[in-house]
């Protein structure tokens, strides 16, 4: 076995051991009953009983909630980050570099600093405590992620596919339609799926404008992960990962499929 | 087919002005807008497809303004330097896509690709991608769906840059084929002068921003207006001469010709340069003894230069004789050929 090889093995070592192992147990938490006392294997009991429970029309309303807010956000990203990404990844503006900084600020200014003081102003403007000031807020940690991804897209793309368009007779929609968002696809689908993953995994923040009233799949985990509930923790940690992993796969089975090249 | 003028066309940017008085491309002709790296050709090209907003001026299409028109509006099929196929189409809907957005019912789109899917050679690889085809391919593919676009008026920009000189001689011929064949109005824009002899039947000339030159091609081969044209063309022998009675002084040689000014340049053509005595046409031929300074090898004979009286000149040997340096040789120049230019 060669050097790399070694460092190959030993990367994949250290990936089941700090990814892998830890999440093995989670279907056997999801189902134990009467505790998994140390050094036992397996858990004194297992039931379906709080699976049963767990699944109902309570944890649907947060899961759709979660995912509705999920692809609002996408779609509202995408509608501000096209234009804002066409500027700074082909255009010579004026303080180019403060503009991008600026636009990328959400992203290092932890999202519950930014949702207290958005929270005063919802409260004016009737946002607080709705589905529209939730992804609003949900936007401002994700805006910059798409905006990047997109700016870095539209600096390979250049003018030439469109100039060519133009000379085919395309007009604006039908070159954006036809040119322009195929070739973004991968850079779209990128974006989308940190959209996702981080507009799912907010807790404080959808807590904080949500007023609590508001309930998505990590309002409602939450409390049993930290009360210690380690059972309803994990049917809820299963769910999460399994609608936030089917949604990744979603959008980079629609990007494969409709970008080959 | 469409005729196109450009008329009184004015761009400014910073350090460099464009200015064109008149340009005008008849019905069916090849017209190449000639100039080195810099000189506004393709500013110009691209300000007769829109892509360029002109500061004045307007570009006629069978005498209809179209410089209000956006590109998408003016109908001129373009050519660009790089293939440019859209990566997330098959060929078929790349060639066809000119056509759906003019509409062309499908049946019909798909009965003019085949058609000309067959005739660039491109015939059972409809449904590949463009990263599955080699540059000739696509470069081939291009100028169908430009040619399937507007088949009458096409505008090129230096279409043959990219590709290496086997590939390049083969898309010329192509395009002067398609050109035969479909007839349309052409510009092309390139810097390079083989290219355009090869192709035009017209060569605009462009300096600085400007039109310095306008002929059909055989008459800009032969008869340059301009000193800096003859240069760009690739003319070597050009002698500054002084009129005197009975002839023309260049350096310390008098030659027994009628100059045409007071003074000026002649220029002296490489083909009108023999190293053996040609039979006929010997009341034209001027005999020049030189001494050989340097002789380099090329593909298809040697490169000479040639000490004379009136300076270093440049000829050819295509490998008739073996000729070695310092070594003595009477040049025959066919004076018929001489061009005299004016000094600028």
């Amino acid at each position: 076995m060669n050097k790399k090889h070694t460092w190959v093995l030993l990367a994949m070592l250290l990936w089941t051991l700090l990814v892998i192992l830890p999440v093995l147990p989670l279907p056997m938490y999801a189902i134990m009953t009467g505790g998994w006392p140390w050094p036992d294997l397996f858990p004194s009991g297992v039931s379906l009983r709080t699976v049963s429970r767990i699944i109902g029309p309570g944890t649907g309303g947060a899961l759709a909630r979660s995912l509705l807010v999920a692809i609002s956000c996408v779609f509202l990203n995408a509608l501000i980050a096209f234009p804002a990404a066409q500027v700074l990844g082909r255009r010579n503006i004026p303080f180019k570099r403060p503009i991008e900084a600026f636009l990328l600020l959400p992203a290092i200014v932890p999202p519950l600093i930014v949702a207290m003081g958005l929270y005063r102003n919802f409260l004016h403007l009737g946002f607080a405590e709705t589905f529209q000031g939730v992804v609003i807020m949900h936007m401002i940690p994700t805006l910059p992620y798409m905006i990047r991804t997109l700016t870095e897209a539209y600096k390979h793309f250049g003018y030439t596919y469109e100039e060519q368009a133009r000379m085919l007779g395309a007009g604006t929609w039908e070159r954006f339609f036809h040119v322009t968002l195929p070739y973004m696809l991968p850079a779209l689908g990128a974006g989308a799926s940190l959209t996702v993953l981080i507009s799912m995994a907010q807790y404080a923040t959808t807590f904080l404008i949500g007023g609590g009233a508001f309930q998505t799949l990590t309002l409602r985990m939450m409390p049993y992960l930290t009360g210690g509930n380690l059972t309803i923790g994990a049917i809820y940690t299963l769910i999460f990962a399994s609608v936030a992993g089917l949604l990744l796969l979603a959008i980079t089975k629609f990007v494969n499929r409709s970008y080959k090249y | 087919m469409p005729q196109m003028t450009i008329l009184d066309i004015k761009k400014s940017y910073p350090g460099f002005d464009l200015s064109v008085k008149k340009l005008r491309c008849e019905n069916r002709e090849f017209m190449t807008i000639l100039g080195p790296s810099g000189s506004g050709k393709t500013t110009l090209l691209r300000i007769i497809a829109g892509l360029v907003k002109q500061d004045q001026g307007s570009i006629l299409i069978e005498g209809k303004d179209i410089s209000h028109l956006q590109p998408e509006k003016r109908h001129i099929g373009m050519v660009f330097q790089e293939a440019g196929l859209f990566p997330n189409m098959t060929l078929q809907d790349n060639v066809s896509f000119g056509m759906k957005m003019q509409g062309v019912p499908k049946h019909i789109r798909a009965e003019r690709t085949a058609k000309i899917f067959k005739r660039i050679g491109l015939e059972g690889m409809e449904n590949k991608k463009p990263f599955q085809l080699s540059g000739g391919q696509q470069k081939r593919a291009s100028i169908a769906r430009a040619l399937l676009y507007r088949n009458d008026l096409l505008l090129m920009d230096e279409p043959f840059n990219e590709l290496d000189p086997n590939l390049r001689r083969e898309m010329r011929r192509f395009v002067k084929d398609m050109h035969e064949e479909y007839g349309f109005t052409a510009v092309l824009v390139t810097h390079d002068r083989e290219e355009a002899f090869e192709l035009s039947n017209k060569i605009a000339v462009m300096r600085n921003g400007e039109i310095v030159e306008i002929a059909e091609k055989n008459n800009l081969y032969k008869r340059p207006k301009t000193l800096a044209t003859a240069r760009f063309l690739g003319e070597r022998n050009l002698f500054p001469y002084t009129l005197e009675d009975n002839g023309i002084r260049i350096g310390k040689s008098f030659l027994n010709i009628k100059g045409l000014y007071e003074s000026g340049y002649v220029m002296i053509p490489e083909r009108s340069i023999y190293l053996q005595k040609p039979q006929a046409k010997t009341e034209w031929i001027l005999e020049m003894p030189s001494v050989v300074l340097r002789a380099d090898n090329s593909r298809k004979g040697q490169e000479l230069v040639l000490n004379t009286e009136m300076g270093h000149i440049f000829a050819f040997n295509y490998g008739y004789l073996d000729i070695a340096v310092n070594q003595s040789l009477t040049l025959f120049i066919d004076t018929k050929a001489m061009h005299f230019l004016m000094e600028e």
